[in-house]
């Protein structure tokens, strides 16, 4: 379990949750929207935002009303031992899937665009390695290490962006609020879907200095995220246009083939870009691979909770390699997705409720 | 933190070392019998051909006579001192005393008060203290039928003056350097911080070198928990001798398997001011000019004395051009071998075509081609080194420039490569720390290597690795990459610019200095009370 | 301890990375750029005839006794190769390179006539999949075959396929052709269910010429733009920052030339009923930069030649919209794309018969021209 300086601050938890949630579903996500909503793509991320705020705000009020508890001692307070033991082992196992979901997604990327006769084992071992060598040495320093690099990716995903505006072509997201109320409904929960990431927070808010500041962690965090989603789908679509944006398996990336540097330094971008990207995905990974670590770790009540890492190690690994293909990994992308909906949404919200019911029947017997 | 020293040093301390029990001991008190004494110190000092010793007896004519014994070491001493200010007032100056005082304690008390005319005098009870401070340089006194002895400071030999430091030379600011004499660097600091709060405290280290290590730093402005671990490491070397501040550095840093320095070493006195006014803690170690400043970050290794000394647009530029060579450094040749040979579709065509034309004939790949250029570098840079000075130009350009363009010409290499080492080599010669610029130019090799496998991923791997390393690397409980590790966007500013002076109102967060403010803005006063007539000489 | 661990963990990954080897790693002298694409139809009518050429990189760069080679022969390789696929092509080209054939810096993309009658999805479905062409890339069609185009003797530009792509840089002086790119072409073609305009290119002896455009409907060519219309519809489609027009004065010999600098178009749904009027509206600004000898310009003879610019203006671009309507019959000027847009409840109805209600749509043409500049003289 966690040291006690292995403490973060609320600056540091903020960099954590964007970092947790921009990784690689902001490659596929303008697609996503631009199939259900065509050019009301954005208002989708808008109410995608709303909803993962609510999630997180639940989230945040389940960290405050168990402060310092860790996630197994408040499941299992609320909801019995075996329930709290299951669910944390569910949560557990939730974390790895997303972990090898990421790192497959992102081996398909590089495949594609960056190395494409290298194995995609080796690219996910290499980073998996990295991963490993980085939580193993606690939550502090690897959230050190995401304040770092926040810079460096977030300014290069910025100027690449602005490099695509003189191409861009904003009457192509007309016409507006034509798409009906239902689908959108609908899609802004996939939209939201690609903002998960905040239940991160669930296990490592145990290592919170304060628990003070949870609130305004949920609403900064996922604040920039849903400005920085709005800025790349309206980028993205307004320069591939709806149907091409449906059509491409990262429409993100197909964009930044097209980006001309000015000066003419450098032919083509993208793979720098991508290799920048990785930072992004890396981070992503961390945070999961941690918290899969952290919670087995407190669901067995282990001293040090490095042992774990080593022991998720291959799981990640097999279950990354498990898809065939491409449209295989959607699948499991959606259905990683939609547990997203579970365990940041639902269980949090059961939570909570179950708590405070607990709590109100303590106090009147 | 502790595992490494226990790794390091507990070991060793369980063995049973023969020279200890050879070392000269505290315990052997001295005896009141001069015959006795000299036969035992001369004993300690026996085949030590350089000892003098020396037997009179002082007295006036009609009092009682005293037989004294004086030693010290041919070379150490400051011979004018010994004849003027101890022969010759013992002998001509005793005979003038009177009666009542010359005899047992009183002349004792006399000799150690009114006769000898020499700065340091210094009362001592055993043999061990007597035979080091023989060894030190000082002159030993024994005075029949007393236990007691006195050292005399006569330290005086042969040493370099103060001169320009070699290694961090500037254009402007003082040309002062440390020299290998520890009191001398001491000093040099001292002259700079005249303030009673500058605490110097010595210790010494070595079981046969005996060094003088200082450890300097300011009281209120130092953390004491820095100082203290700065002493509880210090004291737990145990070794048979430290010849350079690197043994010290080596034996106390934090991870001794990193690349990176974890000290801040310096030749030059007003950059110790500096640190030690940043809440440094300063460790001057005697027969060396490099002090070491604890703890340090990767930023301040950065730095160097003149950026504070010119005007701060200039020493920015500076600053960015250092870290831009830095990063050359480290991945110039790793970044070409990654664009050539993995994805030469980032280049704009007619680049990579003239690329291209000028590889035609080449035997080897990029990877090889890139390492045969930086081995045949570094051996070039080392001979250079080892060679006196007239010799090793005409190594450069025998190397430099007949090597190279005979390579060229006889295509092993292709011209792009030599001029992407140049770089590479000059780039790393631009950052001023040179422990620092070796670890960038190690880090290169094991970039080239990673770009070799996977091209920019292999890079961004390589990157990703040092960072985490980075991150969780910690001088003395600071971080080493503060101060970016926390969302303070003031402090990280100062990274990459050096801040106008006036608005550096605070010391660094990293040697969590107890007293904070650096400076208090004494011209917002003035601007309330100036107003107008000051407003056009203020930006 | 510790340090053996490190030191066997460091050997053992160094072992391993290198035993497996550098899978991607081709040396840059290991590759042919290869710089143009060329698609034909093959001489069986069946198959593709794939044609790509690349700069021999010792001949054009000009150190080491590469200039005297120069002269020798050319400079660039054409190698053509019968297949289904340009990917297939690639690969069975390979079988006569010594070295990998690399996409990366693929300038120009040819289409033959022949292959774009026959329709060009294959060449779509290739670009769009491939990860290695540049999205910045040309797709030009050839009239006749694209092969010609490349085995052409040029001297201009060392590279071939830096020659016809910076032939669009000309764009911004002379807008008598389509300019668009890959990344642009995909966009249309899955936009506007594969009605797209390409530029047109004409090979000769030794330059080739850009001008015109080609006008695919469903994938497939079915005729041209000459260069005069696809001025007009340029002024259309709002894209001219530079082309030159001519009028005849009555009486002189020579005419009074006009630089187009600025064009705006704007679209206007006049009437929605069977069939819509539509009003495009342009605004042109420019210079006059040659006037017969005799002439002496002034404010009001700048309005009667503003008023004849317009004229001229009108007449070409309704012809351009007259014959994509009557010939074609094909809505290449984005007038559907503007109801999509801007009218969706018009468009609603107008969806799903767009093809045929187009070409008996009213179309008017509204020309304001300003002039800005005449020149250093009178």
């Amino acid at each position: 379990m966690l040291m006690d300086d292995d403490r973060i601050s609320t600056g540091q938890a903020m960099a954590l949750v964007i970092n947790a949630i921009l990784g690689v579903s902001l490659t596929i996500l303008p697609r996503d929207v631009a199939k259900t909503a065509g050019p009301d793509c954005w208002i989708l991320v808008i109410l995608g935002g709303v909803f993962a705020f609510i999630a997180a705000l639940i989230i945040a009020a389940v960290i405050t009303r168990f402060n310092g508890k860790t996630f197994t001692e408040y499941t299992s307070f609320v909801l019995g031992r075996p329930a709290g033991f299951l669910a944390g082992a569910l949560y557990a196992f939730y974390f790895v899937l997303v972990c090898a979901v990421v790192l497959r997604n992102f081996a398909e990327v590089m495949k594609n665009f960056v190395l494409e006769t290298t194995p995609r084992e080796f690219v996910i071992i290499t980073l998996l390695l990295l991963s490993f060598y980085l939580i193993r040495h606690g939550l502090e320093p690897m959230v050190r290490f995401m304040v770092i690099n926040f810079p460096i990716w977030f300014i290069t995903a910025i100027v690449a962006l602005i490099l695509t505006l003189n191409k861009v072509d904003f009457s192509e997201l007309l016409p507006s609020f034509r798409t009906p109320p239902d689908k959108i409904l609908f899609g802004s929960v996939s939209a939201a879907i690609s903002m998960a990431g905040f239940e991160v927070l669930m296990v490592a808010g145990q290592g919170l200095k304060t628990t003070r500041h949870v609130y305004k962690i949920a609403a900064v965090s996922i604040g920039i995220v849903t400005a920085f989603y709005i800025y790349l789908v309206v980028i993205v679509v307004s320069m591939l246009g709806v149907d091409e944006t449906r059509r491409l398996l990262w429409p993100t990336f197909a964009v930044l083939r097209s980006i001309t540097v000015p000066g003419g330094v450098l032919e083509r971008i993208e793979a720098p870009i991508i290799i920048v990207w990785v930072i992004m995905v890396f981070t992503t990974l961390s945070a999961y691979y941690f918290s899969a670590t952290i919670t087995f770790a407190n669901l067995f009540k282990a001293k040090e909770f490095k042992i774990f890492a080593p022991l998720l190690f291959p799981w990640i690994y097999f279950l990354s390699m498990m898809p065939q293909n491409v449209l295989e990994l959607e699948n499991w992308l959606k259905f990683a997705g939609n547990l997203a909906v579970v365990f940041g949404l639902i269980i949090p919200f059961i939570l909570l409720i179950a708590g405070s019911v607990k709590a109100r029947w303590g106090k009147s017997k | 933190m502790g595992k490494i020293f226990d790794t390091l040093f507990h070991r060793r301390k369980t063995e049973i070392f023969y020279e200890r029990d050879m070392a000269p001991d505290r315990s052997r008190k001295l005896y009141k019998d001069i015959d006795e004494n000299i036969r035992i110190f001369n004993e300690y000092l026996a085949d030590c051909d350089d000892l003098i010793s020396r037997e009179f007896v002082v007295g006036n004519p009609g009092g009682p006579k005293h037989r004294m014994a004086l030693f010290n070491i041919d070379g150490l001493v400051d011979k004018r001192l010994v004849h003027e200010e101890i022969m010759k007032s013992l002998m001509l100056f005793a005979r003038q005393v009177p009666l009542e005082y010359s005899v047992g304690d009183k002349f004792f008390q006399l000799v150690k008060d009114g006769l000898l005319t020499v700065a340091e005098v210094r009362e001592i009870d055993n043999f061990g203290e007597a035979v080091l401070a023989v060894l030190s340089g000082d002159t030993a006194l024994f005075i029949d039928k007393l236990d007691r002895g006195l050292i005399l400071n006569t330290r005086g030999w042969e040493k370099r003056s103060v001169q320009e430091p070699a290694t961090e030379a500037v254009i402007r600011g003082p040309r002062e350097g440390f020299t290998e004499t520890y009191r001398v660097n001491v000093a040099l600091v001292r002259r700079r911080i005249k303030d009673p709060n500058l605490k110097v405290q010595t210790i010494r280290l070595g079981r046969h070198t005996r060094t003088d290590v200082g450890v300097l730093y300011i009281k209120g402005i130092a953390n004491p928990s820095i100082v203290e671990e700065v002493l509880k490491r210090l004291n737990s070397i145990d070794t048979s001798g430290v010849l350079e501040s690197g043994y010290i550095e080596q034996m106390i840093e934090d991870n001794w398997l990193s690349f990176f320095p974890q000290f801040r070493r310096t030749e030059r006195p007003d950059v110790a001011a500096a640190s030690l006014m940043e809440g440094n803690v300063l460790i001057i170690c005697d027969n060396t000019p490099f002090a070491l400043i604890a703890p340090t970050t990767f930023y301040s290794l950065f730095q160097s004395p003149e950026d504070y000394y010119e005007r701060w647009y200039i020493a920015s530029l500076i600053r960015i051009l250092r870290m831009t060579a830095a990063f050359l450094a480290a991945t110039a040749p790793a970044l070409y071998v990654a664009m050539i040979s993995f994805h030469p579709g980032m280049l704009p065509t007619d680049l990579a075509l003239s690329i291209g034309a000028t590889r035609e004939g080449v035997p080897f790949t990029t990877t090889v081609e890139a390492l045969i250029m930086m081995l045949a570098l570094e051996v070039l840079r080392e001979a250079g080194i080892r060679l006196p000075g007239p010799i090793g130009q005409t190594i450069g350009i025998v190397g430099g420039l007949v090597v190279g363009e005979a390579a060229v010409r006889a295509g092993i290499v292709s011209p792009i490569m030599v001029i992407l080492i140049a770089i590479n080599a000059i780039s790393s010669f631009a950052i001023p720390n040179f422990s620092l610029a070796v670890a960038f130019r190690l880090l290169a090799f094991i970039f080239l290597f990673l770009a070799s496998v996977a091209g920019l991923y292999g890079l961004i791997l390589g990157y990703l690795g040092l960072t985490i390393h980075l991150v969780t690397l910690k001088s003395f409980g600071s971080n080493y990459l503060s101060p970016l590790v926390s969302f303070k966007m003031k402090k990280a500013w100062d990274i990459f610019v050096r801040p106008p002076l006036p608005s550096i109102k605070e010391r660094p967060d990293y040697t969590k200095p107890l007293d904070r403010e650096r400076m208090r803005d004494l011209r917002q006063d003035q601007e309330g009370r100036g107003g107008d007539e000051n407003a056009d000489g203020r930006r | 301890m510790k340090l053996k661990k490190i030191f066997l963990i460091t050997v053992a990954v160094l072992s391993v990375f290198y035993t497996i080897g550098c899978w991607d790693m081709v040396d840059i002298d290991k590759r042919f750029f290869v710089g143009n694409i060329g698609v034909d139809r093959a001489e069986d009518g069946e198959q593709m005839l794939v044609t790509f050429t690349f700069p021999i990189v010792r001949k054009i760069a000009g150190g080491q006794g590469g200039g005297q080679g120069g002269g020798g022969g050319s400079t660039i390789v054409v190698i053509s190769t019968v297949t289904d696929s340009i990917h297939a092509a690639a690969r069975q080209a390979a079988m006569r390179l010594s070295r990998r054939l690399f996409f990366e810096h693929t300038r120009v993309i040819l289409i033959g006539e022949e292959l774009a009658r026959d329709g060009i999805e294959e060449v779509v479905n290739f670009l769009e999949r491939n990860t290695e062409i540049n999205r910045r890339g040309r797709v030009i069609v050839v009239r006749g075959k694209a092969k010609d185009a490349l085995t052409i003797k040029n001297e201009i530009e060392v590279l071939l396929a830096l020659y016809i792509a910076n032939i669009f840089e000309n764009r911004d002086i002379c807008a008598r052709f389509i300019e668009t790119d890959v990344d642009e072409f995909m966009k249309q073609v899955h936009s506007m269910n594969g009605n797209v305009l390409l530029p047109r290119l004409t090979p000769g002896k030794t330059d080739v010429k850009i001008g015109g455009a080609a006008v695919i409907k469903k994938y497939k060519l079915v005729g041209w733009l000459e260069e005069n219309e696809t001025l007009g519809a340029n002024f259309v489609l709002g894209e001219i920052s530079g082309a030159d027009i001519m009028i005849d004065i009555p009486g002189y010999k020579y005419p009074v030339v006009f630089t187009v600098t600025h064009n705006k178009a704007a679209m206007e749904l006049l009437e929605a009923g069977d069939y819509p009027k539509f009003r495009v509206k342009l605004e042109v600004k420019g210079e006059i930069v040659e006037t017969p000898e005799q002439i002496q310009l002034a404010p009001e003879m700048l309005k009667i030649i503003e008023k004849m610019l317009e004229d001229r203006i009108n007449h070409m671009v309704l012809a351009s919209i007259r014959k994509l309507q009557e010939e074609y019959q094909v809505d290449l000027l984005g007038f559907g794309e503007y109801l999509s847009k801007y009218k969706p409840d018009v468009w609603e109805e107008y969806k799903k018969d767009w093809e045929n209600i187009f070409p008996d749509a009213e179309i008017n043409v509204e020309t304001k021209v300003k002039i800005r500049g005449i020149g250093a003289s009178k």
